[in-house]
């Protein structure tokens, strides 16, 4: 191996004390500026006394220790939970696989020890993670897991060990984690500040209470004419803070497209197989990838980028800089020059590799439709509106739909819906019987319906994506849908399809 | 003044050698780390052996040769204590448990029995670790050997007794494969 476990720690040591000074800077900039700024304001002088760069300083350093420490702190159990992975269960035949893969990828490596998760989404995707303290960790997704070959999903562990062993694992980890504290500032920030909806203010703790403070003096500025100044001073700061963040941003970008390449080398290495990982690659990345589930900001941790951008699959000054990852057709291209075979009989295993594996996909009745590599730059999502998870088509009343699998939410188009009302096929839950028993007699117990979805949703059917418009049913049925003004589609939340449906057949309107 | 110079190229050159001499330690250790990790994944081989013999005899009775040789290539492997030795008794276990699964094959029960179907994917990752583990101590052998016939470094591996390490080879060109436990 070209790296010893010395100069990783190394790299370790180096990597601490950038970033460590890059905040140390930030916070320099931000409260030197805040503080030049109030001093223009109350004593009309660009100057500080050196004292006063003193505090500044102190208090600089203690914020960026602070932010360290905050955002450092049990990283790898923060990513698990916000990814909402799961640790292996070993009496489960494929996933005791998956974990002798990994071992056995871990004594290609010279004894490497890694732990496994895996990620309960039908997707395919992988990714590893790797902090100071514990453990790196090599997730993959259930989809990936069962759609791959032994040899494929060895190629994709080696090639994740591969980020974990040459060290820069941990920075991508460190790096997307560390302005992920400004991520959750500025949806509070600006939450605050443009929409006031309480539905929206789903965020933890420390977003809530930025957004609240930035809330307040929002509000102590815009009641009171004197404080006119400070409005104007917050305004200067969130744009000096929102600069910076981009900057942040970029950094992050800058660091991670080339390491791919390098992984996919290491990878061959370890195992000696290119065409196993260039094949895992191609069916990855002709898969559903993971488009939808909320991986914002922790794209960099995966082998194939979650989210289809064109950005990643092009070249060039710009796509070098913001992307994450470089494009598909390259890494393949390497790995087929390495492994001396031809593109054409790549593309025939592709392609028969993934007939088997949508007819497996059929045969398993499974997901409606699955975004493809060409097909989502111009198809609508088909993901569920509320939740995101994968819409499927199924038989309702012998009518075809389409049902989120998470969240039983129904997609009917508008044609649909008078014909299922006139069909009595289906029997309908005691609570769906209770439920309509509520609106029907509201009383003092009436419970307001429709309380789980947040702001207005995108239609599944259409594209470019449709803002549905969220009203009632009708007079009669009052039950909150969200309806699509393009294609005329109604999105029904769990049990809402039943419940008019119910309303209707029980032949009770409400009249309100 | 010229004497400093002198001096500053002999201390410079002591600490050159000096790298040079702990980079060499670093690959011997990683060597010695290797064959370790071999002789880990060798004896968990060792240990599956029996099992799949127990689990194996139920079904093939008539096919007692067949087995008794497995056993027999297992003991000498366990047996053996120098490399050279080593490496012909694990090449003869390959071959023996090649022969098994070839065996096996005659045999629908066994490959549907679950406690093989288990012990299988056991094995078949045991002997992927086993080809890893060889591949990466041929690799760090290689690393080794190489430093130590070029120059610098030869020359302080020449004065600190640094040797170069024997390859962990496979002697039939068929055994370089590991074999396919699959049914």
């Amino acid at each position: 191996m070209p790296y010893s476990f010395t100069q990783i720690e190394k790299e370790k040591s180096a990597i601490i004390v950038y970033v460590a000074g890059f905040l140390v800077l930030l916070y320099l900039v931000i409260s030197g500026l805040i503080a030049i700024l109030l001093n223009i304001f109350f004593r009309r002088s660009l100057f500080l006394s050196p004292e006063e760069w003193l505090l500044i300083a102190t208090i600089s350093i203690a914020l960026a220790i602070a932010h360290y420490y905050f955002s450092t702190g049990d990283l790898t159990g923060k990513i698990l939970r916000a990814l909402r992975a799961r640790p292996v269960n070993i009496s489960n035949e494929r996933e005791m696989l998956f974990r002798n893969i990994v071992d056995e990828v871990s004594v290609a490596t010279g004894g490497v020890f890694m732990d496994t998760c895996i990620l309960p989404v039908p997707s395919m995707n992988a990714f590893s993670i790797d902090d100071t303290d514990s453990t790196p960790v090599i997730g993959i997704t259930e989809g990936a897991l069962l759609k791959l070959s032994r040899a494929q999903l060895e190629a994709v562990v080696a090639h994740e060990a591969a980020h974990i062993v040459s060290g820069d694992c941990w920075q991508t980890t460190l790096i997307s984690s560390i302005f992920e504290v400004y991520k959750t500032f500025f949806a509070a920030i600006k939450n605050a500040i443009f929409d006031r909806d309480q539905h929206e203010k789903d965020y933890n703790l420390l977003g809530r209470a930025s957004g609240n403070v930035v809330n307040l003096i929002m509000r102590m500025a815009f009641n009171t004419p004197v404080l006119i100044v400070y409005a104007v001073l917050i305004i200067l700061i969130v744009i000096v803070i929102f600069i910076l963040a981009l900057l942040a941003n970029l950094l992050k970008m800058f660091i991670s497209r080339e390491r791919e390449y390098r992984a996919d080398a290491i990878a061959t290495r370890l195992t000696r197989d290119p065409s196993s990982l260039a094949e895992a690659l191609g069916i990855i990345s002709r898969y559903w990838r993971g488009q939808g589930f909320s991986w914002d900001g922790m794209e960099g941790i995966f082998i194939i980028n979650p989210r289809f951008t064109g950005l990643d699959e092009s070249e060039g000054f710009f796509a070098d800089l913001f992307s994450t990852h470089p494009p598909v057709q390259r890494r393949i291209d390497v790995l087929l020059n390495i492994a001396h075979a031809s593109p054409e009989d790549f593309e025939q295993k592709i392609t028969e590799s993934l007939n088997k594996i949508k007819q497996e996909d059929q045969k398993e009745d499974a997901y409606a439709k699955v975004p493809t590599l060409s097909s989502l730059k111009k198809e609508p999502s088909h993901s569920c509106p509320t939740c995101q998870g994968p819409l499927k088509e199924i038989l309702y009343e012998n009518i075809k739909l389409l049902k989120c699998e998470i969240c039983s939410g129904h997609f009917v188009g508008e044609d649909q819906i008078s014909v299922i009302f006139n069909r009595r096929i289906e029997q309908f839950s005691e609570h769906v019987k209770l439920r309509a028993k509520l609106i029907q007699f509201p009383g003092e117990n009436f419970i307001v319906e429709n309380q789980i979805a947040i702001g207005p949703l995108e239609c599944p059917c259409c594209w470019p994506p449709k803002k549905m418009v969220r009203r009632l049913f009708n007079r009669y049925y009052p039950v909150e849908v969200d309806k699509c003004p393009s294609c005329r589609g109604i999105w029904f939340e769990r049990e809402e399809l039943e419940l008019i449906q119910y309303l209707f057949e029980s032949k009770n309107p409400v009249l309100s | 003044m010229i004497l400093i110079i002198v001096l500053a190229v002999i201390v410079l050159a002591g600490l050159y050698a000096v790298s040079i001499y702990n980079g060499l330690v670093q690959l011997r250790e990683n060597v010695k780390n290797g064959w370790s990790q071999i002789d880990v994944q060798l004896k968990r081989r060792h240990d599956l052996i029996p099992n799949l013999i127990e689990v194996a005899k139920g079904y093939m009775a008539h096919e007692k040769d067949t087995l008794e040789r497995v056993i027999k290539a297992r003991q000498m492997a366990v047996d053996a204590k120098n490399l050279p030795d080593k490496l012909q008794a694990e090449n003869m276990l390959t071959g023996t448990l090649r022969s098994l699964f070839a065996v096996a094959e005659n045999y629908p029960n066994l490959k549907a029995d679950q406690q093989m179907l288990r012990l299988q994917e056991e094995l078949t990752t045991t002997e992927n670790k086993i080809a890893f583990a060889r591949q990466y101590y041929n690799d760090e052998v290689n690393r080794l050997n190489v430093a130590v016939q070029t120059f610098p470094d030869s020359v302080v591996a020449g004065m600190c007794g640094f040797q170069k390490a024997e390859f962990f080879q496979v002697d039939n060109p068929e055994d370089r494969q590991a074999p396919q436990v699959k049914f």
